[in-house]
């Protein structure tokens, strides 16, 4: 299948190979847990998976007994397919996205060769855009955010090997990919891809000869229009799905009246955000190459365009400043919105700077300098909090690589300072992801107390979706979810409480405290922050756990039957 | 004067052709700027006048135990109403949170339940 999309040497399949082989080994540890960056919405993502497998309500994805129509149903069906073939957790059900951040950097690699990057910069590209935090984050959750990423890497390289090799069937793949990745997140897509398609074609038609004046884009029209029809061909795909839902009377209208105007139009409607998160989420989510990545920008944007690979690298690139430019527009900015555009960019950028430049060698120094002050940031909390030797090595080597780098940096040639760099990125994001995140994870429900909870549990806490938290930590567990000031809500008086993230809570009465266990305080201040590192119980607060008053501890209690306190 | 002509009319030349490429995105970055600034005008008066965050519980139990009101009086006080009320309560609670800033407003009115339903429909729609 490969070999019809592109012809590839045997050199190039065995960089196919290693990039999945490093993207399993970078994402796969520790996907279970919740030592991980995450992100709201996927708890009700996963929510949504098993509630629907439950009721075996496999084309309309429910959750809490009602259809789930704040996403279409593709990232559902994913998780759903992975829970049927490897069983109920959270590994399961996270699977889906490191599939996508695999494809994701098999298509930042296919970019870059169709872009005529030489094979080993074009790999060690691939692996260090899965080391970034974008990929790192959302390739480990069941978000739409890596399947969206994925679509538009694929859809980025189809139409590059389009502008390249002029196949219409690399256009006619690039659509089917963007018209079923509506079923993930609706039209959003469709406006992406149709932004990589308007700077092609603006790069085309707008183009003119000033003396005598003529339109010499003219002659490209044609070409725009065949092109354009044949890439919105596959738009069959979400016709059909919204005829589907339309079909099923006013329940269906109204769901999708719902799904346009709330998912999508109420993103332009919600309180204003400032642009920055914009901007910000390009420094975060290109970590920890932010630096190298901004100058590379910045080079390739003046860069000389003088070949057909090079002008599509710019289309690239161009597709990715207008796509930073659009996000400025809605209300609602989040830095991970600038996701999709990455991959784009990541590979237009490279595929134009000449890596020898004297500019981005400083970068790269100030990219090492930044990596080494994040080693040693990163080595405090475990001086603070008592980290195993397994947190050193991996955090030690990471420091002194990019010592070591700066301090011989005038003896070394330009691919040893990549090197260097690349060695020193991959073990802070290391560091981060597998050393510091477990260092400070603090579970919902600890292994140790779970036996000791009432089958039946009610969440009591200020958030519904805090109730799908325990539903998907506590699988074998019937979850309610109650607001503190409506306790009457789980009012059978036979579930134990778990007051969660509620200060100054008071059960109602038959109801004894049972057990307490420590989590991060959220929405801290500087000040509390900087007091909370002479003394990290300020960072603390305790989830409190209130059993049936009468009602023993199902196993471990104390014998006694008082009330204990969990040491966690 | 010959050269002086000569060279000011390649420049003014370059400079148009340049222009004239690079137009639709100057065109498209000016509207983003224009934009975005007229929308952080508005933000920075409405940032002054928005209740704070805080506000928001004591505001939502008010609200939605306004609108468990409104509802039995709208579907009849039965029993078996009576017993959806608090899962009602708790489920407004959690969506009010997102909008309390939107359509407190309407609950510092003395209301009754159609005209309150009105002003908060009315408030969640406007755009902003």
């Amino acid at each position: 299948m490969i070999g019809h999309i592109m012809v590839m040497n045997r050199s190039e399949y065995y960089a196919l190979f290693g990039i999945v082989l490093v993207g399993l080994l970078a994402l796969m540890p520790g996907l279970s847990g919740t030592a991980l960056l995450g992100q709201g919405d996927e708890v009700m993502h996963i929510a949504t998976v098993r509630d629907s497998l439950d009721s075996q309500s496999y084309m309309v994805p429910i959750v809490n007994g009602a259809t789930n129509y704040h996403k279409p149903p593709l990232l559902f069906w994913l998780g759903m397919a992975s829970e049927m073939a490897f069983g109920r957790s959270m590994w399961a059900d996270r699977m889906p996205a490191v599939i996508m951040a695999l494809l994701s950097a098999l298509a930042v690699f296919g970019t870059l060769r169709v872009l005529r990057v030489e094979l080993r910069t074009a790999f060690a590209l691939s692996l260090a855009y899965i080391f970034t935090i974008a990929v790192l984050k959302f390739g480990r959750l069941l978000m739409m955010e890596q399947a969206l990423v994925a679509s538009m890497s694929g859809v980025a390289f189809f139409f590059a090997r389009y502008i390249r090799y002029r196949q219409l069937r690399d256009v006619l793949f690039a659509g089917l990919i963007a018209a079923v990745s509506y079923l993930y997140l609706g039209p959003l897509i469709q406006g992406y891809a149709g932004l990589l398609l308007a700077v092609w074609a603006g790069s085309l038609v707008w183009r003119f000869q000033l003396d005598p004046f003529r339109w010499r884009g003219r002659k490209s029209l044609a070409e725009v229009i065949r092109v354009g029809f044949v890439f919105h061909l596959p738009k069959v795909v979400p016709l059909a799905w919204l005829g589907c839902i339309s079909s099923q009377g006013p329940g269906g209208s109204l769901l999708l009246q719902y799904f346009f105007q709330f998912e999508n139009v109420g993103k332009f409607l919600e309180a204003n955000q400032p642009e920055g998160r914009i901007f910000g989420g390009w420094l975060m989510y290109s970590a920890p190459w932010s630096l190298l990545f901004i100058v590379m920008v910045v080079l390739a944007i003046r860069a000389r365009v003088r070949s057909r690979a090079r002008w599509t690298a710019a289309i690239l690139l161009w597709t990715g400043v207008c796509f930073t430019l659009l996000h400025l527009l809605p209300n609602r900015k989040d830095g991970y919105y600038i996701l999709p555009a990455l991959p784009l960019v990541w590979a237009g950028a490279a595929a134009l700077v000449d890596f020898r430049a004297l500019s981005l060698q400083r970068a790269v120094f100030a990219n090492l300098v930044a990596a080494l002050l994040v080693g040693v940031i990163f080595l405090l909390p475990a001086f603070l909090l008592g980290a195993g030797p397994g947190y050193y090595l991996l955090a030690v080597p990471a420091v002194l690589v990019a010592a070591v780098a700066l301090f011989f940096w005038r003896r070394l040639s330009a691919r040893e300072r990549y090197g260097a760099l690349f060695a020193a990125g991959i073990g802070t994001v290391a560091t981060f992801q597998f050393a510091l995140m477990p260092l400070l994870d603090r579970p919902y429900a600890p292994a140790a107390i779970r036996s000791q909870l009432t089958t039946d549990l009610c969440v009591v806490s200020k958030e519904s979706w805090d109730g799908f938290i325990y539903k998907n930590t506590l699988p074998a567990h019937d979850i309610k979810h109650t607001a503190p000031s409506v306790a009457e809500a789980c009012g059978e008086g036979r579930r134990g409480l778990i007051a969660y993230r509620v200060e100054g809570y008071e059960a109602p009465s038959g109801y004894e405290r049972s057990l307490s266990w420590p989590v991060w305080r959220e929405g801290l201040s500087a000040d509390e922050i900087l007091a909370g590192l002479r003394d990290p119980a300020l960072l603390q607060t305790e989830i409190i756990y209130y059993r049936p008053a009468g009602e023993v501890a199902q196993s471990g209690g104390g014998e006694d039957g008082e009330a204990e306190q969990a040491s966690l | 004067m010959s050269f002086l002509k000569r060279f000011s009319g390649a420049f003014s030349k370059q400079w148009l052709s340049w222009s004239l490429r690079w137009l639709p995105l100057i065109l498209f970055i000016g509207y983003v700027i224009v934009a975005v600034a007229m929308k952080d005008r508005e933000r920075d008066s409405r940032a002054a006048a928005g209740p704070v965050r805080a506000e928001a519980h004591a505001n939502c139990e008010k609200i939605c135990d306004t609108m468990a009101v409104c509802a039995l009086a709208q579907f009849g006080q039965t029993a078996a109403n009576e017993a959806l009320v608090p899962q009602l309560k708790n489920n407004c609670y959690s969506g009010c949170l997102l909008q309390e800033e939107k359509v407190s407003v309407c609950f510092q009115q003395d209301l009754d339940c159609f005209a309150l339903t009105q002003c908060a429909v009315q408030y969640l729609y406007q755009r902003q």
